[in-house]
Protein backbone atom coordinates (compact mmCIF):
# COMPACT_ATOMS: atom_id res chain seq x y z
CA UNK A 1 0.00 0.00 0.00
CA UNK A 2 2.88 2.41 0.92
CA UNK A 3 4.45 1.88 -2.70
CA UNK A 4 0.87 2.36 -4.29
CA UNK A 5 0.41 5.57 -2.19
CA UNK A 6 4.07 6.66 -3.71
CA UNK A 7 2.93 6.30 -7.11
CA UNK A 8 -0.16 8.38 -6.54
CA UNK A 9 1.95 11.04 -5.60
CA UNK A 10 3.61 10.75 -8.88
CA UNK A 11 0.04 11.66 -10.01
CA UNK A 12 0.42 15.85 -9.13
CA UNK A 13 1.88 17.82 -11.55
CA UNK A 14 5.89 18.11 -11.46
CA UNK A 15 5.81 21.40 -10.77
CA UNK A 16 3.40 20.68 -7.47
CA UNK A 17 6.18 18.15 -6.67
CA UNK A 18 9.13 20.17 -6.96
CA UNK A 19 7.45 22.73 -4.56
CA UNK A 20 5.32 20.40 -2.15
CA UNK A 21 6.65 16.73 -3.09
CA UNK A 22 9.75 16.28 -0.01
CA UNK A 23 6.69 17.42 2.60
CA UNK A 24 4.33 15.05 0.95
CA UNK A 25 6.67 12.00 0.91
CA UNK A 26 7.64 13.20 4.91
CA UNK A 27 3.77 13.77 5.94
CA UNK A 28 3.32 9.69 4.48
CA UNK A 29 6.06 8.21 6.30
CA UNK A 30 4.67 9.99 9.21
CA UNK A 31 0.66 8.98 8.70
CA UNK A 32 1.55 5.32 6.99
CA UNK A 33 -0.93 4.95 3.95
CA UNK A 34 -4.16 2.56 4.06
CA UNK A 35 -6.71 2.55 1.33
CA UNK A 36 -8.28 5.74 2.49
CA UNK A 37 -5.05 7.50 2.27
CA UNK A 38 -4.44 6.01 -1.08
CA UNK A 39 -8.22 7.64 -2.89
CA UNK A 40 -7.39 10.78 -1.04
CA UNK A 41 -4.20 11.16 -2.84
CA UNK A 42 -5.60 9.90 -6.03
CA UNK A 43 -8.62 12.43 -6.24
CA UNK A 44 -6.09 15.58 -4.66
CA UNK A 45 -3.28 14.56 -7.66
CA UNK A 46 -6.24 14.12 -10.52
CA UNK A 47 -7.88 17.65 -9.03
CA UNK A 48 -4.26 19.49 -9.02
CA UNK A 49 -3.55 18.05 -12.73
CA UNK A 50 -7.01 19.70 -13.85
CA UNK A 51 -5.90 22.81 -11.95
CA UNK A 52 -2.70 23.68 -14.17
CA UNK A 53 -3.25 21.64 -17.08
CA UNK A 54 -3.07 23.21 -20.48
CA UNK A 55 -5.58 22.85 -23.17
CA UNK A 56 -4.20 20.66 -25.57
CA UNK A 57 -3.63 18.21 -22.48
CA UNK A 58 -7.04 18.89 -21.23
CA UNK A 59 -8.31 18.11 -24.92
CA UNK A 60 -6.44 14.75 -25.35
CA UNK A 61 -7.81 13.40 -21.56
CA UNK A 62 -11.39 14.64 -22.09
CA UNK A 63 -11.05 13.76 -25.46
CA UNK A 64 -10.32 10.02 -25.17
CA UNK A 65 -12.26 9.86 -22.20
CA UNK A 66 -15.51 10.93 -23.74
CA UNK A 67 -14.24 8.59 -27.11
CA UNK A 68 -14.03 5.61 -24.33
CA UNK A 69 -17.44 6.70 -22.84
CA UNK A 70 -18.88 6.65 -26.58
CA UNK A 71 -17.83 3.78 -27.41
CA UNK A 72 -19.57 2.10 -23.91
CA UNK A 73 -23.18 3.49 -24.67
CA UNK A 74 -22.69 2.63 -28.27
CA UNK A 75 -22.35 -0.81 -27.07
CA UNK A 76 -25.25 -0.51 -24.53
CA UNK A 77 -27.54 0.14 -27.73
CA UNK A 78 -29.91 -2.23 -29.13
CA UNK A 79 -28.72 -3.36 -32.53
CA UNK A 80 -30.96 -3.25 -35.19
CA UNK A 81 -30.77 -5.21 -38.46
CA UNK A 82 -32.33 -5.51 -42.21
CA UNK A 83 -33.80 -8.40 -44.14
CA UNK A 84 -34.72 -8.13 -47.55
CA UNK A 85 -36.04 -10.01 -50.32
CA UNK A 86 -36.51 -8.52 -53.91
CA UNK A 87 -39.59 -9.99 -56.10
CA UNK A 88 -40.52 -9.91 -59.55
CA UNK A 89 -43.97 -9.20 -60.40
CA UNK A 90 -44.73 -9.58 -63.72
CA UNK A 91 -48.36 -9.01 -65.71
CA UNK A 92 -49.96 -11.41 -68.36
CA UNK A 93 -52.62 -10.64 -70.40
CA UNK A 94 -55.77 -13.06 -70.70
CA UNK A 95 -57.14 -10.71 -73.67
CA UNK A 96 -54.32 -10.51 -75.94
CA UNK A 97 -56.01 -7.64 -77.64
CA UNK A 98 -55.44 -5.18 -74.26
CA UNK A 99 -53.00 -2.30 -74.70
CA UNK A 100 -49.70 -1.98 -73.24
CA UNK A 101 -50.43 0.69 -71.64
CA UNK A 102 -53.54 -0.68 -69.75
CA UNK A 103 -51.52 -3.53 -68.41
CA UNK A 104 -48.68 -0.79 -67.27
CA UNK A 105 -51.72 0.87 -65.65
CA UNK A 106 -53.08 -2.25 -64.50
CA UNK A 107 -50.01 -3.83 -63.34
CA UNK A 108 -48.88 -0.54 -61.05
CA UNK A 109 -52.49 -0.32 -59.57
CA UNK A 110 -52.74 -3.77 -58.76
CA UNK A 111 -49.49 -3.45 -57.07
CA UNK A 112 -50.61 -0.49 -54.87
CA UNK A 113 -54.13 -2.73 -53.81
CA UNK A 114 -51.24 -5.47 -52.90
CA UNK A 115 -49.05 -3.42 -51.03
CA UNK A 116 -51.79 -1.62 -49.24
CA UNK A 117 -53.92 -5.18 -48.50
CA UNK A 118 -50.12 -6.40 -47.18
CA UNK A 119 -49.58 -3.63 -45.09
CA UNK A 120 -53.41 -3.17 -43.98
CA UNK A 121 -54.37 -3.35 -39.82
CA UNK A 122 -55.72 -6.94 -40.43
CA UNK A 123 -52.56 -8.46 -41.97
CA UNK A 124 -49.76 -6.80 -39.97
CA UNK A 125 -51.47 -7.75 -36.42
CA UNK A 126 -51.71 -11.58 -38.00
CA UNK A 127 -48.23 -11.44 -38.46
CA UNK A 128 -46.95 -9.39 -35.19
CA UNK A 129 -49.02 -12.17 -33.09
CA UNK A 130 -47.83 -15.15 -35.30
CA UNK A 131 -46.76 -17.51 -32.20
CA UNK A 132 -44.01 -18.36 -34.65
CA UNK A 133 -42.78 -15.15 -34.56
CA UNK A 134 -44.31 -13.23 -31.46
CA UNK A 135 -43.08 -10.07 -32.77
CA UNK A 136 -42.69 -6.59 -30.22
CA UNK A 137 -42.97 -9.04 -27.29
CA UNK A 138 -41.96 -6.43 -24.31
CA UNK A 139 -44.07 -3.41 -26.69
CA UNK A 140 -47.03 -5.39 -26.69
CA UNK A 141 -47.10 -5.68 -23.01
CA UNK A 142 -47.17 -1.93 -22.31
CA UNK A 143 -48.62 -0.41 -25.62
CA UNK A 144 -51.80 -1.12 -27.50
CA UNK A 145 -51.42 -3.19 -30.33
CA UNK A 146 -52.54 -0.23 -32.81
CA UNK A 147 -49.22 1.77 -31.89
CA UNK A 148 -47.30 -1.36 -32.46
CA UNK A 149 -48.88 -1.63 -35.61
CA UNK A 150 -47.85 1.82 -36.84
CA UNK A 151 -43.77 0.87 -35.08
CA UNK A 152 -43.82 -2.18 -37.46
CA UNK A 153 -45.09 -0.23 -40.78
CA UNK A 154 -42.42 1.94 -39.88
CA UNK A 155 -39.99 -1.26 -40.03
CA UNK A 156 -41.05 -1.74 -43.52
CA UNK A 157 -40.19 -0.65 -46.67
CA UNK A 158 -41.83 -1.88 -49.90
CA UNK A 159 -39.69 -0.38 -52.91
CA UNK A 160 -40.43 -0.95 -56.14
CA UNK A 161 -37.60 -0.81 -59.01
CA UNK A 162 -38.25 -0.18 -62.62
CA UNK A 163 -36.97 -3.04 -65.04
CA UNK A 164 -34.91 -2.26 -68.04
CA UNK A 165 -36.00 -3.07 -71.46
CA UNK A 166 -39.10 -4.92 -72.99
CA UNK A 167 -39.20 -6.24 -69.35
CA UNK A 168 -40.15 -3.18 -67.85
CA UNK A 169 -43.16 -3.00 -69.66
CA UNK A 170 -45.24 -5.53 -68.36
CA UNK A 171 -43.04 -6.40 -64.93
CA UNK A 172 -41.38 -4.67 -61.59
CA UNK A 173 -39.38 -5.44 -59.24
CA UNK A 174 -40.29 -4.86 -55.43
CA UNK A 175 -37.43 -5.09 -52.51
CA UNK A 176 -39.51 -5.98 -49.32
CA UNK A 177 -37.08 -5.54 -46.04
CA UNK A 178 -38.11 -5.31 -42.96
CA UNK A 179 -35.66 -3.51 -39.29
CA UNK A 180 -35.86 -5.20 -36.00
CA UNK A 181 -33.16 -6.10 -33.57
CA UNK A 182 -33.48 -10.18 -34.26
CA UNK A 183 -31.84 -11.28 -37.38
CA UNK A 184 -33.44 -14.46 -37.16
CA UNK A 185 -36.72 -12.73 -36.62
CA UNK A 186 -36.21 -9.80 -39.17
CA UNK A 187 -35.70 -12.99 -41.70
CA UNK A 188 -38.39 -14.76 -40.70
CA UNK A 189 -41.15 -11.76 -41.26
CA UNK A 190 -39.57 -10.86 -44.87
CA UNK A 191 -40.43 -14.23 -45.49
CA UNK A 192 -43.75 -13.98 -43.75
CA UNK A 193 -44.71 -10.82 -45.54
CA UNK A 194 -43.37 -12.16 -48.68
CA UNK A 195 -45.55 -15.58 -48.23
CA UNK A 196 -48.63 -13.28 -48.21
CA UNK A 197 -47.64 -10.88 -51.18
CA UNK A 198 -47.36 -13.61 -53.21
CA UNK A 199 -50.71 -15.08 -52.01
CA UNK A 200 -52.57 -12.02 -52.85
CA UNK A 201 -51.34 -11.87 -55.81
CA UNK A 202 -53.27 -15.19 -56.53
CA UNK A 203 -56.20 -13.79 -57.56
CA UNK A 204 -57.19 -12.40 -61.30
CA UNK A 205 -57.39 -8.49 -61.60
CA UNK A 206 -59.17 -6.07 -63.78
CA UNK A 207 -56.65 -4.05 -65.68
CA UNK A 208 -59.02 -1.04 -65.90
CA UNK A 209 -58.72 -0.72 -62.46
CA UNK A 210 -60.02 0.12 -60.58
CA UNK A 211 -64.05 -1.48 -59.13
CA UNK A 212 -65.58 1.90 -60.97
CA UNK A 213 -67.79 4.16 -58.40
CA UNK A 214 -66.25 2.65 -55.66
CA UNK A 215 -64.52 4.28 -52.87
CA UNK A 216 -60.79 2.64 -52.14
CA UNK A 217 -58.96 3.18 -49.69
CA UNK A 218 -55.45 4.34 -50.68
CA UNK A 219 -53.95 5.14 -47.55
CA UNK A 220 -55.68 4.15 -44.32
CA UNK A 221 -55.91 6.40 -41.24
CA UNK A 222 -52.94 6.58 -39.62
CA UNK A 223 -52.07 6.65 -35.99
CA UNK A 224 -49.65 9.42 -35.45
CA UNK A 225 -46.62 8.43 -33.18
CA UNK A 226 -45.41 12.06 -32.98
CA UNK A 227 -47.06 15.45 -32.23
CA UNK A 228 -47.26 18.21 -34.48
CA UNK A 229 -47.21 20.87 -32.55
CA UNK A 230 -45.61 21.94 -30.07
CA UNK A 231 -42.23 21.87 -32.03
CA UNK A 232 -40.32 21.16 -28.34
CA UNK A 233 -36.94 21.64 -29.67
CA UNK A 234 -37.28 24.98 -30.71
CA UNK A 235 -38.94 25.88 -27.92
CA UNK A 236 -36.16 24.23 -25.53
CA UNK A 237 -33.44 26.38 -28.48
CA UNK A 238 -35.44 29.51 -27.69
CA UNK A 239 -34.59 29.08 -23.74
CA UNK A 240 -31.56 28.29 -23.98
CA UNK A 241 -30.88 31.52 -26.10
CA UNK A 242 -33.19 33.12 -23.57
CA UNK A 243 -31.12 31.84 -20.60
CA UNK A 244 -27.78 32.76 -22.23
CA UNK A 245 -28.87 36.67 -22.92
CA UNK A 246 -30.57 36.43 -19.34
CA UNK A 247 -27.27 35.46 -17.48
CA UNK A 248 -25.58 38.20 -19.14
CA UNK A 249 -27.72 40.80 -18.80
CA UNK A 250 -27.46 39.95 -15.10
CA UNK A 251 -23.82 39.43 -14.84
CA UNK A 252 -23.55 43.05 -16.75
CA UNK A 253 -25.97 44.40 -13.98
CA UNK A 254 -24.05 42.86 -10.85
CA UNK A 255 -19.91 43.51 -9.94
CA UNK A 256 -20.26 40.93 -7.50
CA UNK A 257 -22.36 37.94 -6.61
CA UNK A 258 -23.20 34.95 -7.40
CA UNK A 259 -23.40 35.50 -11.07
CA UNK A 260 -19.56 36.76 -11.19
CA UNK A 261 -18.56 33.35 -10.32
CA UNK A 262 -16.95 30.39 -12.83
CA UNK A 263 -19.62 28.87 -14.56
CA UNK A 264 -22.78 30.80 -13.25
CA UNK A 265 -23.77 31.49 -17.05
CA UNK A 266 -23.92 28.43 -17.91
CA UNK A 267 -25.58 27.34 -14.73
CA UNK A 268 -28.36 29.79 -15.36
CA UNK A 269 -28.62 29.13 -19.10
CA UNK A 270 -29.08 25.50 -18.12
CA UNK A 271 -31.89 26.25 -15.42
CA UNK A 272 -33.62 28.73 -18.08
CA UNK A 273 -33.30 25.90 -20.53
CA UNK A 274 -35.13 23.03 -18.38
CA UNK A 275 -37.52 25.51 -17.26
CA UNK A 276 -38.29 26.46 -20.48
CA UNK A 277 -38.73 22.46 -21.34
CA UNK A 278 -40.86 21.68 -18.27
CA UNK A 279 -43.18 24.66 -19.49
CA UNK A 280 -43.46 22.97 -22.98
CA UNK A 281 -44.90 20.18 -21.28
CA UNK A 282 -47.82 22.22 -20.20
CA UNK A 283 -48.58 23.01 -23.77
CA UNK A 284 -51.34 20.27 -25.23
CA UNK A 285 -50.25 18.24 -28.14
CA UNK A 286 -52.03 18.12 -31.74
CA UNK A 287 -51.36 15.19 -33.07
CA UNK A 288 -52.85 14.64 -37.17
CA UNK A 289 -54.40 11.28 -38.45
CA UNK A 290 -54.13 11.30 -42.40
CA UNK A 291 -55.86 9.09 -45.43
CA UNK A 292 -56.72 9.16 -48.85
CA UNK A 293 -59.29 7.54 -50.92
CA UNK A 294 -60.44 7.60 -54.50
CA UNK A 295 -63.00 6.83 -56.51
CA UNK A 296 -62.72 5.59 -60.26
CA UNK A 297 -64.90 7.13 -62.67
CA UNK A 298 -65.81 9.99 -60.78
CA UNK A 299 -65.05 13.35 -62.01
CA UNK A 300 -63.74 16.30 -60.16
CA UNK A 301 -66.70 18.32 -59.93
CA UNK A 302 -68.86 15.03 -58.68
CA UNK A 303 -65.92 14.99 -55.89
CA UNK A 304 -66.10 18.36 -54.92
CA UNK A 305 -69.74 18.15 -54.67
CA UNK A 306 -69.31 15.40 -52.10
CA UNK A 307 -66.74 17.23 -50.33
CA UNK A 308 -69.15 20.23 -49.56
CA UNK A 309 -71.49 17.49 -48.86
CA UNK A 310 -69.37 16.04 -45.93
CA UNK A 311 -68.52 19.43 -44.63
CA UNK A 312 -71.90 20.59 -44.63
CA UNK A 313 -73.54 21.46 -41.04
CA UNK A 314 -75.86 18.29 -41.33
CA UNK A 315 -73.15 15.41 -41.97
CA UNK A 316 -70.79 17.20 -39.53
CA UNK A 317 -73.09 17.28 -36.58
CA UNK A 318 -73.93 13.74 -37.16
CA UNK A 319 -70.27 13.18 -36.36
CA UNK A 320 -69.96 15.62 -33.58
CA UNK A 321 -72.78 13.81 -31.88
CA UNK A 322 -71.77 10.31 -32.59
CA UNK A 323 -71.50 8.55 -29.08
CA UNK A 324 -68.64 6.44 -30.06
CA UNK A 325 -66.63 9.33 -30.86
CA UNK A 326 -67.42 11.54 -27.65
CA UNK A 327 -66.02 14.83 -29.75
CA UNK A 328 -66.01 18.44 -28.37
CA UNK A 329 -67.72 17.66 -25.22
CA UNK A 330 -66.93 20.49 -23.30
CA UNK A 331 -67.31 22.43 -25.69
CA UNK A 332 -71.01 21.44 -26.00
CA UNK A 333 -71.67 22.49 -22.73
CA UNK A 334 -70.96 26.22 -23.13
CA UNK A 335 -70.93 26.88 -27.27
CA UNK A 336 -73.82 26.09 -29.69
CA UNK A 337 -73.45 22.91 -31.94
CA UNK A 338 -72.94 25.75 -34.52
CA UNK A 339 -69.91 26.75 -33.39
CA UNK A 340 -68.28 23.74 -32.47
CA UNK A 341 -68.69 22.64 -35.50
CA UNK A 342 -66.92 25.34 -37.02
CA UNK A 343 -64.21 24.83 -34.81
CA UNK A 344 -64.09 21.20 -35.91
CA UNK A 345 -64.09 22.72 -39.63
CA UNK A 346 -60.91 24.28 -38.53
CA UNK A 347 -59.02 21.31 -37.60
CA UNK A 348 -60.50 19.16 -40.63
CA UNK A 349 -59.04 19.01 -44.06
CA UNK A 350 -60.79 17.30 -47.05
CA UNK A 351 -58.85 18.31 -50.37
CA UNK A 352 -58.99 16.89 -54.08
CA UNK A 353 -55.33 16.09 -55.16
CA UNK A 354 -54.52 14.93 -58.44
CA UNK A 355 -52.75 12.00 -59.17
CA UNK A 356 -51.77 10.52 -63.38
CA UNK A 357 -54.21 7.41 -62.71
CA UNK A 358 -56.73 8.98 -60.79
CA UNK A 359 -58.14 11.61 -58.00
CA UNK A 360 -57.62 11.38 -55.23
CA UNK A 361 -59.63 12.42 -51.33
CA UNK A 362 -56.88 13.35 -48.57
CA UNK A 363 -58.70 14.12 -45.40
CA UNK A 364 -57.02 15.00 -41.86
CA UNK A 365 -57.81 15.83 -38.87
CA UNK A 366 -56.15 17.18 -35.81
CA UNK A 367 -56.62 17.09 -31.79
CA UNK A 368 -55.06 16.18 -28.97
CA UNK A 369 -55.81 12.47 -28.55
CA UNK A 370 -54.39 10.60 -31.20
CA UNK A 371 -56.89 7.86 -30.87
CA UNK A 372 -60.00 9.92 -31.23
CA UNK A 373 -58.20 11.59 -34.72
CA UNK A 374 -57.97 8.24 -36.67
CA UNK A 375 -61.76 7.30 -35.43
CA UNK A 376 -62.74 10.79 -36.79
CA UNK A 377 -60.71 10.38 -40.06
CA UNK A 378 -62.41 6.87 -39.98
CA UNK A 379 -65.94 8.50 -39.43
CA UNK A 380 -65.56 10.99 -42.50
CA UNK A 381 -64.19 8.50 -44.91
CA UNK A 382 -67.48 6.82 -43.71
CA UNK A 383 -69.43 10.14 -44.94
CA UNK A 384 -67.65 9.80 -48.24
CA UNK A 385 -68.56 6.46 -49.02
CA UNK A 386 -72.34 7.92 -47.45
CA UNK A 387 -71.69 10.79 -50.15
CA UNK A 388 -70.65 8.79 -53.00
CA UNK A 389 -73.94 6.57 -52.89
CA UNK A 390 -75.77 9.33 -53.38
CA UNK A 391 -74.70 10.87 -56.00
CA UNK A 392 -75.50 9.34 -59.47
CA UNK A 393 -74.02 5.54 -60.24
CA UNK A 394 -71.46 5.27 -63.04
CA UNK A 395 -72.22 3.23 -66.39
CA UNK A 396 -69.87 0.39 -66.20
CA UNK A 397 -67.24 0.10 -68.87
CA UNK A 398 -67.82 -2.95 -72.24
CA UNK A 399 -65.63 -5.74 -71.68
CA UNK A 400 -63.13 -5.69 -68.82
CA UNK A 401 -59.52 -6.56 -69.32
CA UNK A 402 -58.24 -9.16 -66.54
CA UNK A 403 -54.70 -9.73 -66.01
CA UNK A 404 -52.81 -12.14 -64.17
CA UNK A 405 -49.66 -11.53 -62.40
CA UNK A 406 -46.65 -13.60 -61.70
CA UNK A 407 -44.65 -13.23 -58.70
CA UNK A 408 -41.37 -14.56 -59.09
CA UNK A 409 -38.75 -14.72 -56.06
CA UNK A 410 -35.27 -13.25 -57.27
CA UNK A 411 -33.24 -13.33 -54.11
CA UNK A 412 -35.00 -14.95 -50.85
CA UNK A 413 -35.09 -13.13 -47.70
CA UNK A 414 -31.99 -12.52 -46.09
CA UNK A 415 -30.04 -13.47 -42.71
CA UNK A 416 -27.84 -10.56 -42.24
CA UNK A 417 -25.04 -10.35 -40.64
CA UNK A 418 -23.79 -7.24 -39.14
CA UNK A 419 -26.50 -4.41 -38.08
CA UNK A 420 -27.72 -1.42 -39.77
CA UNK A 421 -27.59 0.86 -36.34
CA UNK A 422 -26.37 2.29 -34.62
CA UNK A 423 -23.08 3.17 -35.82
CA UNK A 424 -21.23 2.76 -32.98
CA UNK A 425 -17.70 4.71 -34.35
CA UNK A 426 -19.57 7.90 -35.26
CA UNK A 427 -21.34 7.27 -31.64
CA UNK A 428 -18.02 7.00 -30.31
CA UNK A 429 -16.66 10.25 -32.78
CA UNK A 430 -19.08 12.21 -31.15
CA UNK A 431 -18.20 11.41 -27.53
CA UNK A 432 -14.58 12.60 -28.24
CA UNK A 433 -15.48 15.42 -29.42
CA UNK A 434 -18.08 16.26 -26.80
CA UNK A 435 -15.06 15.34 -24.25
CA UNK A 436 -13.15 18.56 -26.69
CA UNK A 437 -15.57 20.32 -26.70
CA UNK A 438 -15.72 20.69 -23.13
CA UNK A 439 -12.30 20.98 -22.21
CA UNK A 440 -12.10 24.04 -24.48
CA UNK A 441 -15.00 25.31 -22.52
CA UNK A 442 -12.95 24.50 -19.13
CA UNK A 443 -9.67 25.84 -20.15
CA UNK A 444 -11.77 29.09 -21.38
CA UNK A 445 -13.71 29.66 -17.80
CA UNK A 446 -10.42 28.65 -16.11
CA UNK A 447 -8.60 31.26 -18.02
CA UNK A 448 -10.89 34.06 -17.55
CA UNK A 449 -11.59 33.68 -14.32
CA UNK A 450 -8.90 31.88 -12.71
CA UNK A 451 -5.24 32.46 -12.76
CA UNK A 452 -2.91 29.76 -13.32
CA UNK A 453 -1.53 28.32 -10.23
CA UNK A 454 2.11 28.96 -9.34
CA UNK A 455 3.99 26.71 -7.15
CA UNK A 456 6.95 29.03 -6.78
CA UNK A 457 9.87 27.12 -5.04
CA UNK A 458 11.35 29.94 -4.03
CA UNK A 459 8.91 30.81 -1.83
CA UNK A 460 10.53 28.90 0.82
CA UNK A 461 12.29 30.89 3.08
CA UNK A 462 16.05 30.45 3.45
CA UNK B 1 -17.73 22.59 9.67
CA UNK B 2 -15.37 20.58 7.03
CA UNK B 3 -13.96 22.93 4.81
CA UNK B 4 -10.46 21.40 4.89
CA UNK B 5 -8.94 25.73 4.27
CA UNK B 6 -10.96 26.60 7.15
CA UNK B 7 -9.35 23.63 9.41
CA UNK B 8 -6.21 24.65 8.45
CA UNK B 9 -6.49 28.07 9.48
CA UNK B 10 -8.04 27.45 12.45
CA UNK B 11 -5.07 24.91 13.75
CA UNK B 12 -2.40 27.35 12.21
CA UNK B 13 -4.15 30.41 14.79
CA UNK B 14 -2.90 28.46 17.64
CA UNK B 15 0.65 28.45 16.19
CA UNK B 16 2.97 26.89 13.43
CA UNK B 17 2.87 23.60 12.74
CA UNK B 18 4.03 21.18 9.87
CA UNK B 19 1.43 18.54 8.07
CA UNK B 20 1.49 15.63 10.36
CA UNK B 21 0.67 18.42 13.46
CA UNK B 22 -2.15 19.99 11.62
CA UNK B 23 -4.00 16.93 11.40
CA UNK B 24 -3.69 15.53 14.40
CA UNK B 25 -4.46 19.11 15.59
CA UNK B 26 -7.60 18.60 13.47
CA UNK B 27 -8.61 15.53 14.17
CA UNK B 28 -8.50 16.69 18.12
CA UNK B 29 -10.63 19.58 17.75
CA UNK B 30 -13.22 19.02 14.71
CA UNK B 31 -13.27 15.30 14.54
CA UNK B 32 -12.40 15.12 11.64
CA UNK B 33 -9.46 13.20 10.08
CA UNK B 34 -8.40 15.04 6.77
CA UNK B 35 -6.36 12.47 4.21
CA UNK B 36 -2.55 13.97 3.42
CA UNK B 37 -4.19 14.55 -0.52
CA UNK B 38 -6.68 17.23 0.75
CA UNK B 39 -4.42 18.36 3.34
CA UNK B 40 -2.03 19.84 0.38
CA UNK B 41 -4.58 21.06 -1.21
CA UNK B 42 -5.56 23.35 1.38
CA UNK B 43 -2.47 24.34 2.12
CA UNK B 44 -1.82 25.17 -1.77
CA UNK B 45 -4.97 26.67 -2.13
CA UNK B 46 -3.92 29.24 1.23
CA UNK B 47 -0.41 29.35 0.60
CA UNK B 48 -1.46 30.98 -2.93
CA UNK B 49 -4.38 33.40 -1.31
CA UNK B 50 -1.51 34.47 0.88
CA UNK B 51 -3.04 33.26 4.39
CA UNK B 52 -0.45 30.92 5.04
CA UNK B 53 3.05 30.91 4.61
CA UNK B 54 5.83 28.38 4.62
CA UNK B 55 8.43 28.56 7.73
CA UNK B 56 12.08 28.30 7.43
CA UNK B 57 12.88 24.71 8.50
CA UNK B 58 15.64 22.18 8.12
CA UNK B 59 13.48 19.22 8.02
CA UNK B 60 11.71 17.92 5.57
CA UNK B 61 8.43 18.23 7.84
CA UNK B 62 7.81 21.87 6.76
CA UNK B 63 6.07 24.07 9.19
CA UNK B 64 3.59 26.93 8.05
CA UNK B 65 2.51 29.94 9.51
CA UNK B 66 -0.70 31.48 9.33
CA UNK B 67 -0.50 35.43 8.00
CA UNK B 68 -2.00 38.58 9.15
CA UNK B 69 -4.24 38.01 6.23
CA UNK B 70 -5.15 34.45 6.87
CA UNK B 71 -6.51 35.51 10.20
CA UNK B 72 -8.49 38.52 9.16
CA UNK B 73 -10.12 35.46 6.77
CA UNK B 74 -10.38 33.76 9.47
CA UNK B 75 -12.12 36.20 11.78
CA UNK B 76 -14.47 37.37 8.88
CA UNK B 77 -15.37 33.51 8.25
CA UNK B 78 -15.70 32.23 12.20
CA UNK B 79 -18.24 35.59 12.86
CA UNK B 80 -20.60 34.62 10.05
CA UNK B 81 -20.50 30.73 10.78
CA UNK B 82 -21.17 32.18 14.55
CA UNK B 83 -24.17 33.97 13.69
CA UNK B 84 -25.39 31.15 11.52
CA UNK B 85 -25.18 28.42 14.71
CA UNK B 86 -26.61 31.13 17.13
CA UNK B 87 -29.07 31.63 14.80
CA UNK B 88 -29.91 28.41 14.03
CA UNK B 89 -30.32 27.34 17.97
CA UNK B 90 -32.23 29.85 18.75
CA UNK B 91 -34.69 28.83 16.30
CA UNK B 92 -34.53 25.21 17.94
CA UNK B 93 -35.18 25.96 21.31
CA UNK B 94 -38.55 25.02 21.90
CA UNK B 95 -40.92 28.27 22.00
Amino acid sequence: MNKLAVWMTRLYPKGWRARYGDELDALLADTGADARVVTDLFRGGIRMQFKTWSFLKLAIALGLGGLLLGAGVAQLLPSIYISRATLQIAATRIDENMPATSLRNGLNARILQMETQLLSRTELSRIITNPRLDLYATERKVKPLEDVIEDMKAAIHVDFIALPGALGERALAVDIGFTYPDRFLARQTVQALTDRFMEISMTPYSADARSEGVLQVVETPSLPQSPISPNRLVIVFMGFLAGIVMAFLWRATRKTGFIRQPLAIAAVTLVITLLTAGLSYLIPNQFRSNAAVQIAGRTHEDMRAMREQVLSRTVLAAVVNDPRLLLYRDELKTMPLEDVIEQMKKHLQIDLLRTPDAILFTVGFDGPDRYKDQMVVNAILDKLDWANAQMPPITPRPQPNVLQSVIEVLDQPNLPTSPIKPNRYVIAAIGGIIGIVLAALIAIIRRRWKPEPDFPVNAIPE
Amino acid sequence: MSDPTLLVLASLAQGDKHGYSMMLDIETFAGVKLGPGTLYGAITRLEQQGWIRPVKSTDRRRPYTITPAGRGHLQEQLSGLQQVVKTGLSRLRPA
